[in-house]
């Protein structure tokens, strides 16, 4: 067939704290399916997506870590040679919120890319479908959150109504393979803003949170 | 709940009605000899339960402690130790005289166990709670206090507080036999200390009723085993996880709300088979669950060493090394590893474990349909292995990894997916191969007869078996062994092709496997009963030959209404008879005078069944029905059927009087 076809093999983390759909998210992803029969991950488990992207073919490995706090010394292997990373939080539950500059943190002390860069991280906040309170609608905060963070960009998922999933995925592919690029370059990489690439059938809750 | 006479095993015995009293009244009472496995559940009067404790406890004709105390009771918290003292001798509803005097005992032990331990009295603790039920005994203050403090020590675990050390390893024991109910819990947040810190606390003096407290206690401290509590709060669980599962939708308050209440139902009746399950349980869990964790009881200073692992990130039981290699060895029942060997193939193939099996954990990764292919094989050997009762066999899956961090990270993937398809029995080997080949290089055995000698064998290159690295070495031991096994680990002649089933070695040497049949039911008990027969095998070996053909074109058809309308068919109860595997078939018992008939019904023929089996009635050495299930466990090798029957109870009284006649019929003749 087309054996001039470049691959590429990425790790994508999925983290975040127990209970805020990373699991669901991935399923959704990969399998197309959501389950309401919710049971906590254990330890770790992984699936595998292709995708064909330009001319060349995609594999993604997702990493679904557990949030449960009993596996933290234990996943915290499963960080390495990972190319890009979403942190996950649940809409509904402000908690989940304030853990991920803590998730953040904690991947960023254990993993930078061989230019001594972060990994591309993606914030989802999850379950959009339900009624929340705490988030602001004020997407101009979030934008500020992420920047302040180090996140290359945030989306409002719903595993549940599959919203934004794939969107938020292309968005991170796109910047993991940017981040390559650049490493090849040896150019160190500015931020490149999620503006920049609504061509390709992205979109980012930035339009989204106006509907 | 269950009696029958002739009885060599010496289980729940009703011939065997030793007056307690008297046994412990002749001077030198020695509780051992009660301890053959039986219990005894009695209602004893105080004086007797509080002689019965003391030498359980073996603080009777100890002296008195709080002679060397000026009796001060002035701790910073006093008043809270006065007042729960108070609460707790008015929840007995004593005579005001009486209980002033108690009020002051308990004080005083209490204010005394703190000066003298150097601990601080909180409310949270569960000690009132095991003062409770010595409280109706008559002791005198020397003697609560001894009862006390002998309690404490011996049976109350260390760090027994929120996130204590106890908790995680009670999770894992959970984790071990009911892995759904413990992802169940872990999916609500629900840590074991939410809802039983108290019944650890307080041999569940907590929250049961005072008469079942006492009683449960009269047995409890006669088993002399600090971690049985363990196996009696699995048992309430166990117990409760229907329940549970039926309001799943509930909050994680209503849920830790209704499983600490769970005890509260418990019966004096109850607790035999309590015990009994309790008994069950623990023979079917790795003995590592105690010996590497012995140190959360008694008054050792040593306490919990730093090497020690850290339960709370456990991702399963693990279980250690000796343990794996003796456990095939010895026991013909009871805990029988099967091993899954997780490293890479190459290190597979320089040197492991002869028995077990290869599972190559990169493949998970790599290559997901041919690692399902890995898992329906292992489960395929693993079935194999035990229906040959080969050395390799066992139902306890044990994982193996390198013993090295970064190494294992495939390996604890594998293992998470076997959990999280809720697999049973699951557990880690400690250290890993590294620590396989420390422990041979330490036990240093000697010269080719050594059975661990044949433990180790390699399948990398033509010929660098260790059999013939021993001979190249004349013989010098498993040290030898082991280095040229490390440098073996290095050469890589890989061919991953040949690496599975074919090491499940098939020595042919049949092992009963009788004791096997029951764990795989207990998943479906709800409202109905279980009605479990035990019988032995070697006096009527003809009919149950019979009986254990399944699926065979020889058994005899019968109609079942004709059967039923016999003359001679005494009760006919309809049942499902439930298989080893889980299966159920619709079948109806018939009782006559001497025998009871299981005929299955035929699903092709409505109104036909097989003669599925047919039970000489004074062939039965116990028969249960009970609140969940129930075991035998001796050390003969019996066989157990199954029956599901609504109404059990009525059921059970009926074969039991049959069972009666018969023997009352033998004995008089």
């Amino acid at each position: 067939m087309q054996n001039n076809r470049k691959e590429h093999l990425y790790k994508i983390l999925v983290i975040g704290d127990l209970g805020v759909g990373k699991t669901s998210i991935i399923k959704r992803y990969v399998h197309q399916t959501y389950s309401t029969n919710y049971r906590a991950t254990i330890g770790v488990d992984f699936a595998l997506k292709v995708l064909n992207w330009d001319s060349e073919t995609v594999r993604l490995q997702l990493w679904d870590i557990a949030g449960q706090e009993r596996f933290g010394n234990m996943t915290r292997v499963y960080y390495r040679e990972a190319m890009g990373a979403f942190i996950v939080f649940d809409v509904t539950r402000p908690t989940t919120f304030e853990a991920v500059s803590k998730w953040k943190e904690d991947l960023d002390s254990k993993l930078t890319l061989s230019n001594g860069q972060s990994i591309a991280t993606v914030l989802l906040a999850n379950k959009c479908d339900q009624k929340r309170d705490f988030l602001t609608n004020n997407s101009l905060k979030m934008d500020q959150y992420c920047k302040e963070n180090g996140f290359v960009g945030w989306f409002e998922t719903s595993a549940r109504e599959n919203i934004n999933i794939n969107e938020a995925a292309n968005f991170l592919v796109k910047h993991i393979i940017a981040s390559e690029n650049d490493i090849l370059k040896s150019v160190v990489p500015d931020t490149i803003s999620p503006q920049l690439n609504s061509d390709k059938e992205m979109t980012c809750s930035y339009w989204l949170s106006l509907d | 709940m269950t009696t029958k006479t002739n009885d060599p095993v010496g289980e729940i015995s009703g011939a065997k009605t030793h007056d307690l009293a008297d046994a412990l009244d002749s001077a030198e009472c020695d509780l051992d000899s009660n301890q053959d496995g039986v219990i005894q559940v009695q209602n004893l009067p105080p004086q007797q339960r509080a002689k019965l404790w003391m030498i359980a406890l073996n603080v009777s004709g100890k002296g008195d402690s709080l002679s060397s105390w000026d009796g001060a009771l002035d701790l910073p918290e006093q008043t809270l130790i006065h007042s729960r003292s108070q609460q707790i001798i008015d929840e007995l509803g004593l005579p005001v005289e009486e209980g002033l005097d108690l009020v002051s005992d308990v004080e005083s032990v209490i204010t005394f166990y703190c000066k003298s331990r150097n601990v601080t009295f909180t409310p949270d603790l569960s000690w009132l709670h095991i003062l409770k039920p010595q409280l109706g005994l008559q002791l005198s203050r020397k003697d609560l206090y001894n009862c006390f403090y002998a309690i404490m020590n011996k049976y109350i675990p260390r760090d027994c507080v929120a996130k204590g050390r106890p908790f995680h390893l009670f999770r894992l024991l959970l984790q071990y036999h009911e892995p759904e109910l413990c992802s169940f819990l872990d999916t609500k947040k629900i840590t074991p200390d939410f809802y039983a810190i108290n019944w650890l606390g307080s041999l569940f003096s907590s929250s049961c009723l005072p008469e079942v407290s006492q009683a449960l206690w009269d047995v409890y401290l006669q088993q002399t085993d600090p971690f049985l509590i363990f196996f009696l709060m699995l048992i309430i669980l166990v117990n409760a996880k229907d329940g549970i599962f039926i309001h799943e939708g509930e909050s994680k308050e209503e849920i830790i709300s209704k499983l600490k209440h769970s005890p509260e139902f418990l019966d004096v009746e109850d607790l035999e088979d309590l015990f009994s399950l309790a008994q069950y349980y623990n023979s079917k869990t790795p003995l590592s669950l105690r010996k590497e964790n012995h140190n959360l009881f008694g008054s050792s200073l040593v306490a919990l060493k730093e090497e020690d692992m850290d339960l709370s990130q456990a991702l399963c039981l693990p279980v250690s090394v000796p343990e794996i290699l003796q456990a095939n060895q010895l026991q013909p029942e009871g805990v029988r590893f099967f091993v899954v060997d997780c490293r890479p193939a190459e290190q597979y193939n320089a040197g492991h474990l002869s028995t077990a099996f290869h599972l190559d954990s990169d493949l998970m990764l790599h290559n997901p349909s041919e690692f399902a292919l890995s898992v329906k094989s292992l489960l395929e050997a693993q079935k194999q292995s035990l229906e040959s009762g080969s050395v390799a066999s066992g139902e306890h899956l044990c994982f193996m990894g390198s013993g090295r961090e970064e190494e294992d990270m495939y390996m604890n993937m594998v293992l998470a997916h076997f959990l999280q398809k809720n697999k049973e029995f699951v557990s880690i080997a400690k250290g890993g191969f590294m620590a396989l080949q420390q422990h041979l290089a330490d036990i240093n055995v000697e010269g080719p007869d050594n059975v661990y000698v044949h433990w180790i064998v390699s399948t990398s290159g033509s010929h660098s078996s260790l059999s013939s690295a021993d001979d190249s070495t004349d013989g010098k031991g498993v040290k030898s062994l082991v280095n040229k096994m490390t440098f073996a680990l290095k050469s890589k002649s890989v061919n991953v092709k040949e690496k599975v089933i074919s090491f499940i070695e098939n020595t042919s040497t049949p092992v009963d496997r009788n004791t096997a049949l029951v764990h795989s039911i207990i998943s479906s008990v709800s409202l109905c009963f279980y009605l479990m027969l035990f019988l032995f095998p070697s006096l009527f070996s003809d009919e149950i030959d019979g009986s254990s053909i399944s699926d065979d074109d020889r058994k005899e058809i019968v109609n079942i209404q004709t059967w039923i309308n016999k003359p001679d068919a005494k009760h006919h109860i309809p049942c499902n008879e439930v298989k080893e595997t889980g299966h159920m078939f619709p079948s109806h018992l018939l009782i006559t005078a001497t025998h009871m008939y299981c005929l299955r019904e035929i699903a092709a023929r409505k109104g036909f069944a097989y003669i599925q089996s047919r039970q000489a009635l004074n062939s039965v050495v116990k028969i249960t029905s009970i609140f969940v299930l129930s075991i035998k466990n001796s050390k003969l090798n019996s066989l157990i059927f199954q029956y599901l029957i609504p109404n059990a109870g009525d059921a059970t009284k009926v074969i039991k009087q049959q069972i009666m006649n018969v023997l009352d019929a033998m004995e008089s003749s």
